[in-house]
């Protein structure tokens, strides 16, 4: 059975985005690098809101083989761009912008649960935090993996920002990163 | 100059307590031996345990009836509680610290002695956090989300911390030791 995996930064504050809405990256580092191209190994389907779909569609195709990009980047870019997305979305018209995208048909819950059954590796949710919530809210999120970054944003968007049920996790991985990053691994209990 | 450490568990979703004053249910999920000799190594360090009034009194009724290693130093270790409403306390060696807290707490830093330690106080820590008198944060995540609560961190000012260490606990807790860099 395919799982749906949330794997985010946040800070030690809880936020992902900081009180402009501003995206406050990780410090990147050899370890962090390791550790992307070791996670992304785990799947071939991404789940999308459109915002997030939208900005990362502008990101991703460029950046494959652009010299500009890092090497540890290409392999992310190439999971990007390679891996079946899904994007959920009542505005958008088609998905067309982004290579191997598609638009959900149903709501999360069924389109998930139809997933579920097909053979493939597992799903992820990388990105947006409000696709996050709705995805936690809808009670389809398997495991949570958190890389908490050393400081307090002070303000800005919640990851994890309640109206889901109260949820025993059982700790599957806890682990500091060169740069003072923590990634904590975690699945339903 | 003492430093300010600050002990709490909090969710993974980051509320220190539950919808309701006083809802640590969670903290069940990572009690138990390690976290107790952990505790217990800590309140070792303590010079003062220092308070809001909110948190005191929760505190104060609670282990002024407990028994144990953990009480036993609960009760006679120093207490400070910022106060602007409380004429007096009666927990077992706590003095008051009347007018402004961020002031009040200053002054006990600049005193000779061992550390002091904020347990829970979330909105004292608020203040405190905002006028730089944290030097460091311990705490233990625990491994639930509650989907609604109190949250550890007031919205405040972007602020950097160091990592010093990292401790998974067999109950799924993990302690995370930071420094404050401002």
């Amino acid at each position: 059975m395919r799982k749906v995996v949330l794997s985010m930064f946040v800070s030690l504050d809880g936020y992902i985005e900081g009180p402009g809405g501003e995206f406050i990256g990780p410090e990147w580092s050899a370890d962090l690098d390791a550790w992307t191209d070791k996670m992304i190994e785990r799947f071939d389907t991404l789940l999308y809101g459109r915002t997030a779909w939208q900005s990362m569609a502008e990101f991703w195709p460029a950046a494959e083989g652009n010299p500009e990009v890092g090497p540890a980047q290409q392999s992310v870019a190439r999971f990007m761009n390679g891996s079946r997305k899904i994007v959920f979305s009542r505005s958008l018209q088609n998905a067309r912008a982004w290579a191997n995208s598609s638009l959900a048909t149903a709501g999360i819950v069924e389109t998930v649960a139809a997933e579920r059954g097909k053979p493939g590796k597992d799903m992820v949710i990388f990105a947006g935090a409000k696709f996050a919530q709705t995805a936690l809210r809808a009670g389809v999120v398997d495991e949570i993996w958190l890389l908490t970054i050393p400081m307090l944003f002070g303000g800005g968007t919640r990851l994890l920002d309640g109206g889901y049920q109260r949820q025993k996790l059982k700790l599957l991985e806890a682990r500091a990163m060169d740069t003072g990053a923590v990634l904590t691994r975690y699945e339903k209990a | 100059m003492r430093r300010l450490v600050v002990w709490n568990l909090i969710s993974l979703d980051g509320y220190f307590e539950g919808p309701t004053p006083w809802d640590l249910d969670f903290h069940t999920t990572v009690w138990g031996e390690e976290l107790e000799a952990f505790s217990i190594e800590q309140l070792d360090e303590v010079g003062t345990l220092l308070f809001g009034r909110r948190t005191y009194e929760g505190m104060a009724d609670h282990w002024t009836k407990a028994t144990g290693a953990i009480a036993d130093m609960m009760n006679s270790i120093e207490k400070a509680v910022a106060t602007r409403t409380l004429d007096r306390a009666d927990w077992n060696n706590t003095r008051l610290l009347k007018g402004d807290a961020v002031d009040a707490v200053r002054a006990l830093k600049a005193e000779d002695g061992k550390d002091i330690y904020v347990f829970g106080s979330a909105d004292l820590l608020a203040s405190l956090q905002k006028a730089g008198l944290v030097d460091e944060y311990r705490l233990c995540l625990a491994p639930v989300v509650l989907g609604a609560g109190n949250p550890h961190f007031k919205p405040d000012g972007q602020v950097k911390m160091r990592l010093e260490k990292t401790r998974p606990l067999k109950t799924g807790g993990v302690v995370l030791t930071y420094a404050v860099e401002g």
